[in-house]
């Protein structure tokens, strides 16, 4: 197992380094110098070129940037002026905030529905669930989140939409953020729990005078979870992602609005710190999971 | 000769009337047609094509109906109601909103069903040569595969996006660089395991070359979870280029996509939520109804489901 874990992070690592380089050379592609601007003249440009190295040649940019990142340096953000890693460590706590709660309630939320999906015997809440299962699956984010921002925000006028000053205003960006990987999880969970629900060991359990509750936690939940926590990775990958639209559209200072803005702005070394950044996250999320997985399951060799 | 005809012996000679018993009333039907019933019988699936038919004929003819270009102002309907004139309505700048949301569904479904096909060239190809090469080739290709997709596809369509302007051509590229990889994975496994099947053995026995029992016997067999999968790519290529647009990399003004439509009602959503209200509708309807359709084909496809 151990061979496996440091093969899957040599994996990992080669992942960043493709990554690096891939968003580099992609960046410089970028049509323009990233000084360009109404009333800055060509001299202008050109000593700011050479004072931020970008006058050398193209290799050796690349060699000069790699030994920065190592280093921890993700560069600066020249429309900004100020380094990226400040801005990461500026907006992580809202971002961190907002995914971990969302992470939460989509974990909680999505195996109870599935849950509830499995054992009921109404069609009526099966269908209604099922319904919500398809239409999280089918909705994209954006959509989610502005329907939430018409009907809560403008419409009932209930919730705040703008900003992260109070708890309240926690809940629309949260539930936009989750509503998602609640259905997929859901769903997820009805599968591999009614597969569970007909086991033998289930039985035994019952036969055995065991609670509803110690049956359904301990017994079926146990064996059903496993798929569930492979969706950690990608749920991950979704919920960062997913921040982008978020975290503009509740105007939340958060990685995803900032890299929304790095885009609009043209912010090319901004963007190339921030792609870096968000794969890193994922790959060492992905990397977790994977292991967090051959813990839980010991069935799990491995042996791909 | 003799003995076996008469009664009490092995066999009994079947009584006139019962001749007809192993008669097979119904007519035997081709694999396609048993799979169009199954697909027909599926109501969920019946109602995606009928709506997936009804955006394609609008992004067809749609521009046809209406006087109005996706770009052609009109101050006198800046964010006019639905009426008459305009259908749908007009937006901030007095555009027609039925024609665009017209060119939007067409830069969706090209952007879908075009990208979808790429990746189904590039997936099959790639994925069926790592399955039936197996050893060195499949090793790296696989290494490759992991690499991709480790990140999400979304930074390289975003970065791809920025690297080569705003238009279909670079959507499509983005979309269809980190693309390939479900299908090509889809199609290793199957290839993998069909190939250990006695019918490939006997291809290569009669002498047939690798490309032929490659894309002659094995991939026709894996056909099936093949067109799942693409089914599966056409909502994601759609989502994707919503997504884009609305953030603001993807398809520019003035040029109308669903969800460059959804990024301009943004800021009048409080006052004018109908602007916002067709372009989410008709993402959301196109999208859920892909889902239908490839739900009901994936099952109609499978023999199993009789």
């Amino acid at each position: 197992m151990l061979k496996t874990i440091i093969k899957r992070i040599l994996i990992g690592v080669a992942t960043m380094f493709v990554l690096i380089t891939v968003t580099f050379f992609l960046v410089r592609l970028m049509p323009g110098s990233p000084f360009e601007a109404e009333n800055v003249s060509t001299q202008m440009i050109a000593s700011l070129e050479k004072e931020y190295g970008l006058d050398q040649p193209l290799f050796n940019q690349y060699v000069l940037y790699l030994e920065k990142v190592l280093h921890g340096d993700l560069g600066i953000s020249y429309k900004k002026n100020i380094s990226v890693v400040a801005l990461i460590a500026r907006g992580m706590p809202a971002t961190m905030q907002i995914g971990l709660l969302a992470f939460l309630m989509a974990a909680v939320v999505g195996i109870g529905l599935g849950i509830w999906q499995a054992s009921t015997k109404s069609g009526f809440i099966r269908g209604l669930l099922v319904s919500y299962a398809t239409l999280g699956v089918s909705l994209p984010g954006f959509v989610t989140a502005l329907l939430l921002i018409v009907v809560f925000g403008a419409w009932l006028q209930a919730l705040p939409v703008v900003g992260l000053t109070s708890p309240k205003h926690y809940i629309l960006p949260v539930i936009a953020q989750a509503f998602g990987p609640i259905a997929t999880i859901s769903r997820l969970v009805k599968s591999t729990y009614s597969e569970a629900m007909q086991m033998d060991y289930v039985t035994m359990a019952r036969a055995k005078g065991l609670s509803k509750w110690q049956i359904s936690l301990k017994h079926i939940l146990k064996n059903a979870i496993l798929p569930v926590i492979t969706y950690f990775g990608p749920a991950i990958a979704f919920l960062l992602t997913g921040s982008f639209v978020v975290e503009s559209l509740f105007s939340i200072p958060g990685i995803g609005k900032e890299f929304v803005s790095a885009i609009s702005n043209r912010d090319y070394t901004l963007v190339l710190g921030l792609s870096i950044f968000i794969g890193g996250v994922i790959i060492i999320a992905n990397l977790l999971v994977d292991i967090l997985c051959a813990i839980v399951d010991p069935r799990i060799k491995f042996n791909d | 000769m003799e003995t076996s005809t008469k009664k009490g012996f092995w066999f009994e000679p079947i009584e006139p009337e019962l001749q007809n018993s192993e008669f097979i009333a119904i007519s035997s039907k081709g694999f396609l047609a048993e799979a169009s019933a199954r697909f027909l019988r599926n109501k969920r699936a019946v109602f995606g094509l009928v709506i997936i038919v009804f955006f394609a004929a609008m992004a067809l003819f749609g521009p046809f109906l209406v006087p109005y270009t996706y770009d052609g102002q009109d101050p006198a309907f800046v964010n006019a109601p639905p009426s008459a004139a305009h259908w749908l309505g007009a937006d901030k700048f007095g555009r027609d909103i039925f024609v665009r949301l017209c060119y939007g569904a067409r830069i969706s479904l090209f952007i879908g069903f075009a990208s979808a096909l790429i990746n189904l060239f590039i997936g099959c190809v790639l994925g069926g040569i790592s399955g039936y090469a197996g050893g060195k080739v499949d090793i790296i290709l696989m290494r490759v595969v992991d690499i991709i997709y480790a990140v999400p596809s979304m930074l390289y369509v975003i970065l791809i996006m920025m690297a080569l302007g705003a238009n279909t051509k670079s959507i499509l590229i983005g979309i269809c660089i980190p693309g390939w990889i479900g299908m090509a994975r889809q199609v290793r496994g199957q290839i993998i395991s069909l190939k250990q099947q006695e019918f490939s053995m006997a291809a290569l026995v009669l002498g047939a070359g690798d490309g032929r029992i490659l894309f002659k016997h094995l991939m026709i067999n894996a056909i099936g979870p093949i067109i799942v999968q693409l089914t599966f790519l056409v909502p994601q290529a759609i989502f994707t280029e919503a997504f884009l647009s609305f953030v603001g990399v993807g398809i520019s003004a003035p040029m109308a996509s669903w969800g460059s439509m959804c990024q301009s009602a943004r800021e009048f959503i409080t006052l004018y939520p109908l602007q916002m209200l067709w372009p989410t509708l008709s993402i959301s309807l196109t999208i859920f109804s892909l889902n239908f359709l490839g739900e009901g084909i994936g099952d109609a496809l499978n023999p199993r489901n009789k």
